[in-house]
């Protein structure tokens, strides 16, 4: 009996810097992607927000969907081989909530040049109570992983050593492998570890409600108003006659507001990591 | 001759020398040679000598934790810890053979002898001639006609009688196969049971044991004033065997049985008895776990949920009223979940029964009923299920077993969890950005 592959929870962020793929033993064991915690990935969990879906139809349907989480996108592609998601993604609206679970995918056109993507194997349309619940749990533990991670450099330890001081610490058996993995792999990891902490802060705190101030800032933490956000988003509202609002229409009306255009483009920023607006073109936005 | 047949020829003399046929090196050398020329692998030109020289009368002698499956022709020294006779019909004719669990000092294996060789139950035995079967996944020894059964003595000889007992093992570690097992628990629940067993009717004690590392399940053969309610016993010399997919202590007349020195009160037991859920990394790499609690996300419906008809005389799932053993019957309607749960750190296959089907879909099984009929086709209800219940959070009580479908969770109790999101990503920015602040000081 084979085993079914954990479902792991990573970001986008994560995800797309991700860009060692392997694979080991013979043509039916499964191919793993180490993103830099050690989250050894054949299978991922995603709840997120449909930005984009297209059908690049050149003898088949094959359909490329981009999936927005507060950090970043997934991009999932479904063609021949996946006929249910397929079937799927035509009849989805944008935007909606929904989770997937699927494989791990990367595209290296050139050396040097890693995309990654996911191959869908279950979708649905679900909703935004679900969403938050996977940022909190994604976040919980990603940040797991980014402290076993510290915890894998500073022991100078490797392998079987390593393995053992990882799983003793809480780890799975597939974890500790990645961590060891990924620190061989991945160079300025520490460097990068700090960024995405940073990263997936910012990501909690899009669940946070407007007049909620409960922590102290970092160093990275923008000093916009919440109340901008909110006016940015009730003018979207009152300009959007139908089909979403130009940029350059939304930064001059709210400048009669008194607001910059930065503050304008942190506040769009804001409002589409929340998920409560998207660019269905370029320069063009719309209320979710 | 190459420089390589040296050794195995060696191996090869050295392995029949120990039986009593007499063996013309030359000769042996001279066959080893050509074999290889002609491209034989050196094991089974080796092993065709071997067979070719000795008759096949070689015994290797094994012990059971070195058994994997396969094996022929071994020779096992072990102590009898349960004999039972059993009918079967073979090619129309009615046989009895005997089955049971043997162990030596490695571990316990269970075994079916296809002769009565008037074994009983402590026997200390010397098996030759047996053969290793795969059944249902674990390794079995085969013995039969042609091989010998010698009662041993077992004032000299019983293999586990000099094994050294180490410290007592947690109850969460207890690993199928243990033939030694020394453990300490507290008796969280005790029933007695009559059975009917070879020699007649018995009363067995079935129970229930906690430490603070897990519950398990033990049944003792025996009777023993220790066992009782809220003692804590330490036992050493049992043997845990697999029952209905969970390790399971079992105490015999050749366990022994004290009150332990060390008393585990109810406070130390607390978190076992109420417990509190596990991340699923810590549980799916047991044999098996007794009434934990797990948390996930339900990340995927299985078909066969909703509604199902059962045969009303096995309750086996059946298709369009035919039982695969009783026909065509008037099945009997009933709803349940397959799914899988997955916290990030682990996946297991949950199963909820009809109730707690109805509890987390809040529908009674008569509207399932009226909701397929009117959509007139039953799997309106797996879609139902899914729309309800995909991307939840699921808190399960339960047994985790390890079998032939994977691992899996049937749910003594299920409910849906929601979460103040909020209050967590609060929580988990404020530890998050502690280590950054720190890093900021310096």
């Amino acid at each position: 009996m084979i085993e079914r592959e954990v479902a792991w929870r990573v970001f986008a962020y994560e995800f797309n810097s991700s860009d060692f793929f392997f694979h080991e033993g013979d043509e039916r064991s499964p191919n793993y992607l180490v993103t830099p915690t050690g989250a050894r990935i054949n299978r991922l969990y995603i709840v997120g927000v449909f930005t984009e879906i297209d059908n690049l139809k050149s003898e088949e349907d094959m359909f490329r969907a981009r999936i927005s989480d507060p950090t970043g996108t997934f991009t999932i592609y479904a063609g021949q081989y996946q006929p249910e998601a397929a079937l799927f993604l035509s009849g989805v609206d944008i935007p909606s909530f929904t989770s997937v679970t699927g494989k791990a995918r990367i595209y290296e056109p050139e050396k040097g040049t890693v995309y990654t993507s996911v191959r869908p194997e279950e979708l649905s349309i679900t909703n935004s109570s679900i969403r938050d619940r996977w940022v909190v749990d994604t976040a919980r533990l990603s940040f797991e992983r980014i402290q076993l991670v510290r915890r894998a450099l500073d022991s100078k330890m490797n392998d079987e050593d390593l393995k053992a001081m990882l799983i003793q610490s809480g780890a799975s058996v597939e974890l500790a492998d990645g961590i060891a993995r990924a620190i061989k792999y991945y160079s300025g990891l520490d460097k990068y570890l700090d960024e995405l902490t940073v990263v997936i802060i910012n990501a909690l705190k899009t669940l946070l409600p407007k007049d909620h101030h409960p922590v102290i800032g970092t160093k990275t933490s923008k000093k916009i108003g919440p109340d901008f956000d909110e006016i940015i988003y009730e003018l979207m509202g009152q300009l959007d006659k139908g089909e979403g609002v130009q940029l350059a229409q939304l930064i001059d009306e709210s400048g009669q507001s008194g607001l910059t255009e930065e503050q304008v483009y942190e506040s769009v920023k804001n409002l589409m990591s929340e998920g409560k607006c998207y660019e269905p073109r370029i320069d063009i936005l719309r209320r979710v | 001759m190459e420089k390589e047949t040296v050794p195995l020829l060696e191996e090869i003399i050295r392995a029949l020398d120990t039986t009593d046929i007499a063996i013309d090196q030359d000769i042996i050398r001279e066959e080893l040679v050509r074999l290889l020329e002609f491209k034989v692998p050196p094991d089974e030109a080796k092993r065709s000598l071997l067979k070719k020289y000795a008759a096949s009368d070689i015994q290797q002698k094994k012990k059971i934790a070195d058994i994997q499956g396969g094996e022929r022709n071994i020779e096992i020294i072990a102590r009898i810890l349960n004999i039972n006779l059993k009918i079967v019909n073979i090619r129309g004719e009615e046989r009895p053979i005997f089955i049971g669990t043997m162990a030596d000092e490695t571990g316990t294996i269970s075994f079916t002898s296809w002769d009565d060789f008037g074994i009983n139950k402590g026997d200390i035995l010397k098996i030759t001639n047996c053969f290793v079967r795969i059944w249902q996944g674990m390794p079995q020894i085969n013995f039969g006609p042609r091989s010998t059964v010698e009662q041993l003595n077992p004032e000299t000889t019983d293999p586990l009688s000099n094994k050294e007992l180490n410290n007592p093992t947690p109850l969460a570690e207890m690993k199928t196969g243990t033939s030694f097992a020394h453990t300490i628990f507290r008796i969280v629940e005790i029933k007695q049971q009559n059975i009917n067993t070879k020699n007649g009717p018995k009363t067995i004690i079935n129970g229930i044991g906690a430490d603070s590392s897990a519950k398990l399940p033990f049944t003792s053969w025996i009777i023993n004033p220790e066992l009782i309610i809220n003692n804590t016993i330490e036992i050493k010399n049992a043997h845990v065997r697999s029952w209905q997919g969970l390790p399971t202590i079992n105490i015999d007349e050749f366990t022994t049985i004290h009150r332990s020195k060390t008393v585990l009160s109810a406070d130390d037991i607390e978190e076992v008895l109420d417990p509190a859920p596990v991340k699923l990394n810590c549980i799916i790499n047991r044999d098996g776990a007794f009434d934990v609690i797990v948390e996930g996300s339900i990340i995927s419906i299985r078909p066969g949920s909703g509604l199902i008809k059962r045969c009303p005389e096995c309750s086996r799932v059946i298709s369009k009223n035919l039982c695969r053993v009783h026909g065509s019957v008037e099945g009997i309607d009933d709803l349940r979940i397959k799914s899988i749960l997955d916290d990030g750190t682990g996946v297991l296959t949950i199963v909820l029964d009809s109730n707690l089907t109805q509890k987390v879909i809040d529908y009674s099984i008569e509207k399932a009923i009226t909701i397929a009929s009117t959509a007139m086709t039953p799997s309106v209800l797996e879609d139902e299920i899914k729309s309800k219940l995909l991307g939840r959070i699921m808190r399960l009580r339960g047994n985790m077993t390890r079998g032939e479908y994977g691992i899996t969770l049937v749910a003594t109790d299920a409910q849906l969890i929601e979460i103040d999101t909020i209050t967590e990503a609060c929580t988990l920015i404020q530890e998050m950005q502690y280590p950054i602040l720190q890093g900021e000081d310096l």
